[in-house]
């Protein structure tokens, strides 16, 4: 039984490429493999005389198919015949890298629970230009579910593929996506190489050309996806996006009480050209804004005078829960103590420089934890002229905010900023948890009084097996450090490195080169990759009681 | 000369939790002492893997010296082994020892007849 089976349907591509593809698939320096070709019933005499000639190989399986069946029908035949412990998928006019299969290899010598593999791939014209390389994160089911990042090279166990029938008929176009969809449900470890072992061609009339090339192919991938949440238990509805992903938009099954924990000092701020009392701003902007049925506010206080509280009940009346606090300044006791005091299943530390700007803001946020992998969740944060203060947070090099200073429009690469995906990290300035988690890793660390303190407890969070969970589908603004100094104590970094020294020099969901992109350096593909993270491999692992285990790293 | 010594400095760490008297705790004390000491196990557990990480990393690091150690003496071994063939082929090939082995051939017999007789004795 050979390692892997390539698997590639043919129905008529030009012969330059398909010689391109095979040229690549027999100069592969690893070399235990076989490669099934199922040809659709071709016309072109060239090609089926090449295919002919390629058959003379003993490596190549070759099926003649009499009759036109499709993608999905002529690529569940060569699954049918192949015999490899695991398959790639390729299609007829795209190229592996020589060391695609060799890479792979490698990394399932390391860890034999691996079941799905997925590695970083550019686009390639037909004069040999190679551009858009894809920079894809570690496993991201959420990112998955809007966009079939994983996409090429994608190699699954054929175990596997076979206990879930296949490819489906009725998914043409987006077959591989309902298959990747289907097969990371049932997947024990899935790895990510973060290289490139795929050139995906780009010809006229393809998809990797023009996503509106095969329309058909786009409402397979919203069904796909459709059917993939009710599997899941998942609640939601799924559209189109003018960038051709796909809008997954939940709605909560229920509306339990939420508490919203504002620790303040009663700071007073200049925003839209008005100074106003922050918490007083923020708190009218829930009440007013906010339609969420259930809202407890807890506005944790350093004994603010007795007129700002009384602006405040008049404003918030009996859903306001008064937590005064004499100790010295620390983040992270004021939000125990608020936590403790409120009465939600779900808390939502908020600062008080922040401000409501989407209605249903809560409602996005309680949907997702609904599932019970996402640990937390965060919504977009505006700076007040509008630009993203975070889209979430990325640890690589020390901790800081995803796309912090780009436009509101900003698509980002790929999408990243349009689409609802897993994060490193996520600022406290808002963030939703259910209390039970919250008890459950012991609440904000009192070692980290003003900074860090959402670092720490996303790393816990994730070590804890949880998923977090950034979404472009609520919008708040915050006017960061508006309320305090926003200067760090070295020794809080120190505790930080102590803690979690291993992680942020490790795991990450972004890569360096995406976080140059979206620091505003210029976009483009010639922005270097730092040598050191070019092997890194993240595999994610199923962990008892079907959450996502710990990631491990293997350079 | 003597090596400069390297201290092993041992420093108090600068937050180390106590649990207080429980008996006079209220129950929202209660609940935020089991947050503290949660928090504090979940760091001294990613503390401890790092230092788990450390440690590999560094084993690691001294295995793979030791083997690359071994490898260089083994190649230095291997040297100076072909050094000496080499020495001791040129020495064979030279007259002076030719001539020696001429002058010391009818030795042979001699020395086998001593041995036999000495075995008969």
């Amino acid at each position: 039984m050979p390692r892997f089976s390539v698997v590639t349907p043919v129905h008529d591509p030009s012969v330059d490429g398909l010689r391109a593809c095979a040229d690549s698939v027999l100069g592969q320096s690893h070399s235990d493999w076989e490669w099934v070709i199922s040809d659709d019933a071709s016309s072109d005499a060239e090609v089926v005389a090449y295919l002919d000639e390629l058959a003379r190989d003993q490596r190549v399986t070759l099926i003649r198919r009499e009759v036109n069946g499709g993608i999905v029908a002529a690529t569940n035949d060569a699954l049918r015949v192949a015999t490899g412990e695991f398959v790639a998928f390729l299609d007829h006019d795209d190229l592996l890298t020589p060391d695609a299969l060799s890479a792979v290899d490698e990394v399932l010598l390391g860890d034999d629970s691996i079941d799905f593999l997925y590695s970083d791939e550019d686009k390639i014209d037909d004069d040999g230009n190679r551009s858009q390389r894809f920079t894809k994160p570690a496993w991201s089911p959420e990112r998955l579910r809007a966009q079939n990042y994983c996409s090429h090279l994608s190699v699954m166990r054929r175990a596997l593929v076979d206990e879930v029938g296949g490819l489906r008929a009725g998914f043409d176009g987006a077959q591989d996506y309902d298959l990747v969809l289907r097969v990371s449900e049932r997947a024990r470890a899935i790895a990510h190489i973060p290289k490139v072992l795929y050139h995906w061609r780009m010809s006229s009339g393809s998809t990797a050309a023009d996503a509106d090339a095969k329309p058909y192919a786009l409402e397979a991938g919203r069904r796909a996806v459709v059917e993939h949440l009710e599997r899941c238990g998942i609640s939601a509805e799924v559209s189109l996006t003018e960038q051709r992903y796909l809008r997954v938009r939940r709605a909560p099954t229920s509306h339990p009480r939420v508490s919203l924990i504002i620790p303040t000092n009663g700071a007073r701020g200049r925003v839209w050209g008005q100074t106003m009392t922050l918490v007083e701003n923020c708190v009218a902007s829930i009440v007013e804004r906010s339609t969420y049925p259930d809202l407890e506010i807890v506005v944790v206080h350093d004994m603010v005078d007795e007129a700002l509280l009384s602006r405040l009940r008049s404003i918030a009346g009996d859903r306001l829960v008064e937590v005064p606090f004499d100790r010295p300044f620390n983040f992270s006791e004021k939000i125990n103590l608020g936590v403790v005091r409120s009465t939600g299943s779900i808390v939502v530390p908020l600062n008080d420089d922040a401000m409501v700007a989407s209605p249903d803001w809560v409602e996005t946020l309680v949907a997702y934890l609904e599932e019970d992998e996402v640990g937390m969740v965060g919504p977009r944060l505006l700076l007040a002229d509008g630009r993203i203060q975070s889209a979430g947070h990325y640890n690589k090099f020390g901790p800081h905010h995803v796309a912090a200073g780009c436009a509101a429009e900003e698509a980002g690469p790929f999408g990243l900023l349009t689409l609802a995906s897993e994060r490193s990290g996520l600022t406290l300035a808002c963030a939703a948890l259910r209390r039970s988690v919250f008890d459950e890793v012991g609440g904000l660390s009192e070692v980290f009084p003003g900074a860090f303190n959402d670092v720490d407890l996303a790393y816990k969070l994730q070590r804890a097996g949880y998923r977090l969970v950034w979404t472009p589908e609520a919008d708040l603004f915050h006017f960061e450090s508006l309320s305090r100094d926003p200067s760090t104590r070295p020794i809080e970094l120190t505790h930080l490195f102590d803690r979690w020294g291993v992680e942020c020099a490790t795991a990450d969901w972004f890569l360096p080169r995406l976080d140059l992109q979206m620091a505003g350096a210029a976009l483009g593909d010639d922005l270097p990759v730092p040598p050191q993270t070019t092997n890194m491999v993240v595999t994610w692992r199923m962990a008892q009681l079907g959450r996502p285990g710990p990631q491990s790293v293997t350079d | 000369m003597k090596e400069p010594v390297q201290p092993q400095v041992w420093t108090r760490p600068e937050r180390l939790h106590v649990l207080r008297d429980t008996d006079s705790m209220s129950e929202e004390e209660l609940r935020l002492e089991v947050w503290r000491l949660r928090d504090e196990l979940a760091g001294a557990e990613a503390s401890l893997a790092g230092l788990r990480a450390q440690l590999e990393g560094r084993q690691g690091e001294f295995l793979a010296t030791l083997e690359m150690s071994g490898v260089a003496n083994d190649d230095h071994l291997k040297r100076e082994r072909d050094l000496f063939r080499d020495q001791v082929e040129e020495m064979q090939a030279s007259t002076t020892w030719r001539i020696g082995r001429f002058v010391v051939r009818p030795s042979g017999p001699l020395r086998r007849l001593l041995r036999r007789s000495s075995d008969d004795l």
